[in-house]
Order: C-alpha cells, then structure tokens, then sequence
C-alpha cells in the first residue's frame, strides 16, 4: 500500500483512522478468506468483504486502538454480515415460494445429486451452508481461520464453552449430513 | 480439542477454497471508504433483503400489464434487481410476459425451455379456470391506475408439482374463484384477520378470511389489513404526496445498467401522518440523486446510500 492509498482510505482523524488505513490489506484478505468459507462464491465474498468495511468506516470512530482488535472487530462485522446474508436468503426463499415459481439454488441442487468423489468439495460446501449461521461462524472460524476458542467467543459473542458446545454440534451435523464417505480418505 | 479439530479437517479440507480478494476491488473499497468517511453524515448501510424481496413482488405486478416492446424491455431490467438474479421470460399466447428468476446462476438453454413448457401448462389451466387463489398483492398503479392487484394463483401441474404464480386472473378463473365476491367484501373492508406476521420494510402480512354468500370462507393473504380500497388509495395517495415532497427513506437503490434511461430504482419507505410505515419499490427521484450519479442524497435527513448497479439480463 502506498502512502497515498493511505491518505485514500482514511483522512487520519484519529489513531483508530490510521490503523485501519495501515492494517487495510492484511485486515481485508483476512476478512475476504474467513467470508469466502462462509458463502463459498468469490464474488459474493468480495461484496460482503466490502460491506463490512463499509461498516467500519461508518463506525470509524468506535473501532478498537490497536491492530488486533480492530482484526477482530471486523471479523465480528463480517459474521454479522454473513449471518444477515444468510437470512435473506432463506427470507428470500420464503417470499419467492410464496409469490412465484422458485427453482433450489445450486448449493441445494449440488447436496441432492452428488455421487461421486469429484463431487465432494461442493457437496461439503454445500453441507457447510445447510448449517444454521451461528454452528456455521464457529466452524469457519475454527477450521479456515484457525482462530482459538476464546478468539472465536469475542467475535461470536458467547463463552468458550459456549463455542466448543456449538463446535460438537456443528460437527455432528456435518457428519450427518456427509455421511461416511467425507469423514474418512481426506 | 485435539479430536474436534481432527473430525473438522477430516470433513472441510475438501471444501476449502484458494485465491485472494481482487486487487480492483480492494481499490473500490478504498474509494468508497474515504466517501463514507467523509461525508459528515455518515453512512447508512442497507442490506439487499428487502430490495430483493420487494423487487420480485413489483416484478410480479408487471406480469400481465406488457403488451408492448417497451414495457417488455421495462420487465427485462426490472426483474434482474441485483448482480447475482437471473431471469428468463416466456411470451404467452395472449402478449403478457411472464418471468422467473433466480440468484444462483444463469439459466441453461435447457432450464429456459423447461420454465416455458411449465408456463405454457399454466396459461392452460388459466385459460380453462382452473387453479386455487392463495392471496392478492396490492400495490399503487403504475399507468394512472389507483391501485393495482395482482392474484396470487396456486396450481398443480400434470407432473403432480404444485407452483404459484402472481398476475392477472383469466375470466374463468374469476368466475370459478368467486374474485368479484371476494373483491367486493375486501374493498367494502371485510376480512377477519386469521395470521399476521411483520414483514420487511414496514409492510405487515396478514392472512384474511372471507366469509361467501353461500357460507364458504375463502383465506387470502394480504401486505395490508382490512380496509376499504379507499383506504388504500388514500394509502398510495399519501406516498405519492410525501415523494413529490422527498419525504421518504431510502432503503435501496439500484440504477439498471442495460438501460439507464428507466433511472434509479429503489426502495422508498415512507411513514404516513398515523405513524404506519409502508415500503414500496419505485423510481427514486432525481432531485435526491447526487451529480456523479454515485449517490441517493435525500436532503432532509442527510441519509446518503450507495447507489448499486444491477446486472444486465441474462439472455
């Protein structure tokens, strides 16, 4: 990043304006990855990515001193984000089955058919998205974030116990919902 | 610990993903964050919830009302709200054109073809009558109507599928379904209220019960209570009145790349003078767009929101 990318992102308001603006890149590539797990589209994942620091910079003036914690404040944005993202799409599933002709989307489509081991990678996407959002933040962000249990339960909001019993379930889930096949040979 | 994460990586290394964020793309946010941080009164952001689901309900009010090449360009654009929708349209014999989207990705030449056999099959049972009337869908008129209706209409396909479809009703299925009876109870204010539930952007969803000349009932759903249809006009009146007044909030908006001309489109949430809030997706005045075109700026509140461009069709 150059100083004039700098200066673009942030006018440097205050210390908070400045961390944001020096952590940009890093922040966002952290931020896109855990998001790209959470919708598994690249695209999709970038206009999230986007809305969180949108927020942030909405919210400039509240964000942590220090780089970690404004690391986990859009972390916890970004579950935000996706949560809400989620919801539409269900509300939206909703709606259209009511006022329309809907057809599953891909995710849907792909988690019924899937036979084949070339097939596995959508088929385990597609499992991680039949995840209820709150089961679904604790996953991603153990396994593809790698974050600790603690970390997760600031960004989540709950305790670490709390974290690692929605872990078990999760988990449970997923086995249940791949079957055999996916939990063993990886 | 150690186990759980062992059952993780047994289960999701298939899953994971490479690749970074585009650099394009980082620039953009950079761009939009230095707006967002210096417009002194801030930034609201929106979700696309609402816009999405608002925008199916208006594009189903089009169902019916296009006879012409413009109005079929109008429904094109319109039905393709945001990036990720896909829409296919099939022409029934009649001239209206009918549509279906999705967001997950473009319909194959097969997928369109299937959707228009479906259609074809509906327009039959139409035609003939047939069909079970689930709810009415009540919005301002776009061509000096006060008020437009669309029907929402279930049917069962030879396949066994069942599939619901909003539009006009033929004069068959409006004499089968008893519509002029039921619309005349609506309009005189009738209906028990049997569910409500609040619903996005201030519209409430209510399932109303009609009780027939002959002792049937007959429930509907509804985005409005029970009320006299000149309650309702005096509902779309008031909205009208507070846009030409630029008293409204802006919950989306969205500019139609493929064609400009038609303008920004968004979500307008007004509240009327009994303090009830009511959304409706609209063309958004172009007093409150910025000059850069970038921005819906309404003036009375300051509220500023990006302005999203939509995709093009998909065909």
């Amino acid at each position: 990043m150059t100083d004039g990318q700098t200066e673009a992102v942030v006018p440097g308001r205050d210390g908070s304006l400045g961390l944001l603006a020096s952590e940009f890149e890093r922040c966002y590539a952290v931020v896109y990855r855990y998001l790209l797990h959470r919708v598994f589209d690249p695209e999709l994942a970038e206009e999230l990515t986007a809305e969180t620091f949108y927020r942030a910079a909405a919210s400039i003036r509240r964000l942590p001193p220090d780089a970690r914690g404004v690391q986990m404040w859009l972390l916890r944005t970004a579950t935000n984000v996706a949560n809400s993202h989620h919801r539409r799409m269900r509300l939206r599933r909703l709606f259209l089955g009511r006022f329309g002709t809907t057809k599953p989307t891909v995710m849907e489509s792909e988690s019924a058919s899937d036979s084949t081991d070339g097939q596995r990678p959508a088929r385990v996407r597609a499992a991680v998205q039949a995840l209820r959002p709150k089961y679904q933040a604790v996953v991603v962000l153990r396994y593809f974030a790698e974050m600790s249990f603690d970390e997760i339960a600031s960004i989540v909001g709950c305790r670490p116990g709390a974290v690692r019993a929605r872990l078990s379930r999760a988990i449970a889930e997923l086995r249940e919902r791949l079957g055999d096949r996916c939990s063993v040979n990886s | 610990m150690r186990d759980q994460d062992s059952d993780l990586r047994n289960m999701l290394e298939p899953a994971r993903m490479t690749g970074g964020p585009a650099s394009d793309k980082l620039d953009a946010v950079r761009q939009r964050m230095l707006e967002i941080t210096g417009s002194p009164a801030g930034h609201r952001v929106r979700t696309r919830g609402a816009w999405v689901a608002v925008c199916a309900v208006v594009a189903l009010t089009t169902v019916g009302l296009a006879g012409t090449q413009a109005g079929r360009d109008w429904i094109r654009s319109l039905f393709t709200p945001v990036e990720d929708s896909h829409v296919t349209t099939w022409e029934a014999p009649d001239g209206t054109v009918w549509s279906q989207s999705r967001y997950s990705e473009a319909y194959r030449p097969e997928e369109e073809e299937a959707v228009a056999r479906e259609f074809g099959e509906i327009f039959e049972i139409q035609q003939a009558g047939g069909g079970r009337l689930l709810g009415l869908l009540e919005v301002p008129g776009m061509f000096g109507e006060p008020i437009h209706t669309i029907y929402n209409v279930e049917y069962t396909l030879s396949n066994g599928q069942q599939t619901s479809v909003g539009g006009s009703l033929s004069p068959k299925q409006r004499e089968n379904m008893c519509v002029d009876e039921i619309m005349g109870l609506r309009d005189a204010g009738a209906g028990d209220i049997v569910a409500q539930c609040e619903f996005p952007i201030g519209l409430g969803s209510y399932t109303l019960r009609f009780t027939l000349s002959d002792g049937e009932t007959v429930d509907l759903q509804t985005y409005y209570p029970p009320s006299t249809r000149a309650e309702r006009e005096t509902i779309f009146g008031e909205t009208r009145a507070l846009k030409a007044r630029l008293e409204f909030t802006v919950l989306n908006a969205s500019l139609l790349v493929e064609n400009p001309d038609y303008g920004v489109w968004g979500v307008l949430q007004y509240t009327l003078a009994d303090g009830r809030t009511v959304g409706i997706t609209e063309g958004i005045p172009n007093e409150v767009i910025s000059p850069d075109g970038t921005l819906v700026v309404v003036p009375e509140t300051g509220e500023r929101v990006i302005i999203e461009h939509a995709a093009s069709p998909s065909h």
